[in-house]
């Protein structure tokens, strides 16, 4: 009875708030409610939702040096992976900037090949995906000369402002993932353009998900490649 | 229990009503000033001085500019002051403010009479050089002058906005895409590229310079070297430098108003965290920056400072849509804890690129709405929300002008071009046309 009185509040409730409130925000909302339910389930079960990706602290923490004044927090220092040390492009750096990086030739671009994401997703999730990170990380490791910069880009669903910010999620997860596999991180820079540069200027989920990728460009110390 | 949760349900239902907000604007009520035509009134340049005033004190939409009519031109341009300045006169005609603009061989003269109160003001002569083009800043400084006397407020006329332009170009194998900051004027007119650097630069901030506002500076970022950076030049050099010396993306900096903190967004730890990095206008870059914000598996964007620089607004995205928040934008010591940062707003949801008023009562942001990104402003005093803008075309980077009545925007569909939106009036002034894409304008403070 208590049960059937509760379901028919929430019932009630929600027609309420369906004729107060548009049906996109109504959706937003539950999106929302959905994910934080998510995120606390994940919490619980593990330490960290991010768990999935990283197995001990030790394996993938490196020190950013001295370069800024950190927060304290366990959590922000313990699932953090610096950018590389060398910051390309400088006057008189080891390495050049991104204008003497290209994009990999046709004996290369089997390995260096763009990875495609889902929709709100930073992490490959399909099987060719996941094999080509694979090959890409035997790669380099073979070739510590060789220099990559991984390109993250979105589609143009989110505002140019957040999607700038965004694309830094795509490739530093890609370049966690190298680093996992045991390339050298100093080997490997990020960039995000955001929605700033589409590989296709559609307006539908066919282009979207041409749009929501992450790109390579490489550059050889030893001009080999 | 049940009737908590009764009660819950009920203010998530009343909270949601909030959602629907009629548009409006301001009420205001305006008065009657007679801009007086520049005596002798014969050349093309005269006329156009005039003309730039008037549209000047037009744009504020505080005041009506009453038609030319012969008898107020009689008394305006009356040798004796007793009867130019008769307050009885101007009172039967319904005019609050005269102004009377004369030109003396190469000064521009301004005087302002208030009919109320029988007070006379006369601005301190300009030079011009009877080149439109070089005297039209100058024209809206006296412009912004008179706005002061009159409506009790500075003008914006003379306020620059700085933005990026992209340009594709399909020829260049190597990277076809370039974007370079440039400036115009407030009404649009005057669009002048102010960076060279032959390469990618976006999300221009001002730092003005109040000895020499020709010659203010500005932070950018630019792709020059591959991950984007913060880099600082001047309005008369057209390529800058870098500011921050912090390995990784750098993006979407904000500079605080009294020039002491500029806030980013970086990834040098790995993850879009919000930065402060302590500034100053003649030093630079001071010490290290701080990891002021962080969260796993979220990215921070868009920090925008309260004027008094005490807090930030900022995007964050974690808890699932992007939504804005505030925080304490201080404490660079060492072993701080990630401060709590409080939720603007539930009521509007994927909610990006704040702008914090200068008067530090409002933030202007974009937020979907029914689909569309539209500018809304958040009343703090209230804690009320507000669409401002409607129809079809997202919006996005709303930036204040210093009146905190005006700001520009750009819309992202179906073009990206640059708009001038009032509080006091609903219809937005397109600014730029054309192809190319003009997007994160800011507004000159």
């Amino acid at each position: 009875m208590k049960h059937y009185k509760l379901a028919s509040l929430i019932v009630i409730s929600l027609i309420t708030t369906g004729c107060t409130t548009t049906l996109a925000n109504l959706w937003e909302s539950a999106k929302t409610s959905m994910r934080q339910a998510s995120y606390a389930s994940k919490t619980l079960i593990s330490k960290d939702p991010n768990s999935r990706l990283i197995s001990t602290a030790d394996e993938f923490f490196t020190t950013v040096e001295d370069e800024f004044i950190p927060l304290s927090d366990q959590d922000v220092q313990s699932y953090t992976i610096s950018q590389a040390k060398e910051v390309p492009g400088l006057p008189g750096g080891a390495i050049p900037g991104i204008n003497s990086f290209h994009s990999p030739s046709k004996a290369l671009s089997s390995i260096f090949t763009k990875i495609y994401f889902n929709t709100d997703q930073h992490v490959p999730k399909d099987k060719e995906a996941v094999a080509a990170i694979h090959k890409m990380a035997a790669f380099l490791k073979k070739h510590p000369s060789l220099y990559v910069f991984i390109e993250g880009h979105c589609d143009e669903r989110a505002s140019e402002a957040y999607n700038l910010s965004l694309g830094t999620k795509r490739s530093n997860c890609i370049r966690k993932i190298l680093v996992k596999e045991g390339v050298n991180p100093e080997q490997i820079f990020t960039v995000s353009y955001g929605r700033e540069r589409p590989e296709v200027t559609g307006h539908n989920e066919k282009s979207w998900a041409r749009n929501r990728r992450v790109a390579f460009k490489i550059y050889d110390k030893e001009g080999k490649l | 229990m049940r009737s908590s949760l009764f009660c819950l349900l009920i203010s998530s239902a009343l909270f949601s009503q909030e959602v629907v907000v009629p548009l409006q604007t301001d009420e205001l009520t305006t008065v009657n000033i007679y801009l007086a035509t520049i005596r002798p009134g014969e050349t093309t340049y005269e006329q156009e001085v005039y003309e730039t005033i008037k549209t000047d004190l037009s744009f504020s939409g505080k005041g009506t500019i009453l038609d030319i009519n012969e008898t107020m031109q009689f008394y305006a341009h009356h040798p004796d002051p007793k009867v130019a300045f008769q307050t009885a006169n101007w009172r039967s005609l319904q005019t609050k403010f005269v102004i009377i603009p004369t030109l003396e061989k190469s000064e521009l003269h301004v005087k302002v009479f208030d009919t109320n109160t029988a007070t006379l003001k006369t601005l301190s002569p300009i030079l011009l050089t009877h080149n439109i083009s070089k005297d039209l800043h100058k024209i809206h400084r006296i412009s912004d002058l008179i706005s002061k006397i009159v409506f009790n407020s500075e003008g914006i006329a003379s306020k620059r906005i700085l933005y990026s332009f992209q340009k594709k170009i399909e020829n260049n194998e190597n990277d076809p895409w370039q974007s370079e900051i440039w400036e115009m004027d407030y009404d649009g007119k005057n669009q002048k590229q102010i960076t060279q650097e032959e390469s990618y630069c976006i999300t221009p901030t001002f730092i003005p310079n109040p000895n020499h506002p020709e010659n203010y500076s500005f932070l950018y970022v630019t792709y020059k070297q591959g991950p984007p950076r913060i880099y600082i030049s001047s309005r008369n050099r057209l390529k800058g430098v870098p500011l921050i010396p912090l390995r990784g993306n750098q993006l979407l900096p904000a500079l605080s108003l009294k020039q002491d903190k500029v806030a980013f967004i970086s990834d040098a730890s790995g993850r879009a965290d919000l930065f402060i990095q302590p500034y100053h206008p003649e030093k630079g870059a001071i010490g290290k920056p701080f990891q002021l914000y962080s969260f796993p598996s979220s990215v921070q964007a868009s920090p925008s400072f309260h004027p008094d620089g005490s807090k930030l607004a900022f995007v964050s995205d974690k808890n699932g849509t992007p939504k804005i928040y505030i925080i304490d934008a201080h404490d660079s010591f060492q072993n701080r804890k990630t401060p709590e940062p409080k939720l603007l707003s539930k009521a509007t949801h994927d909610s990006t690129s704040p702008s914090w008023s200068p008067d530090g009562k409002k933030i202007a942001f974009s937020s979907k709405t029914n689909g569309i990104r539209q500018i809304w402003i958040y009343d703090i005093e209230k804690g009320e929300e507000k669409q401002l803008t409607t129809g079809p075309g997202d919006k996005e980077n709303p930036s204040w002008a210093k009146d905190s009545i005006h700001m520009v925007y750009n819309t992202t569909s179906p073009t990206h071009d640059i708009f001038l939106l009032s509080l006091n009036n609903p219809h937005p002034k397109r600014l730029t046309e054309g192809s190319g894409i003009k997007h994160y304008p800011v507004f000159e403070p």
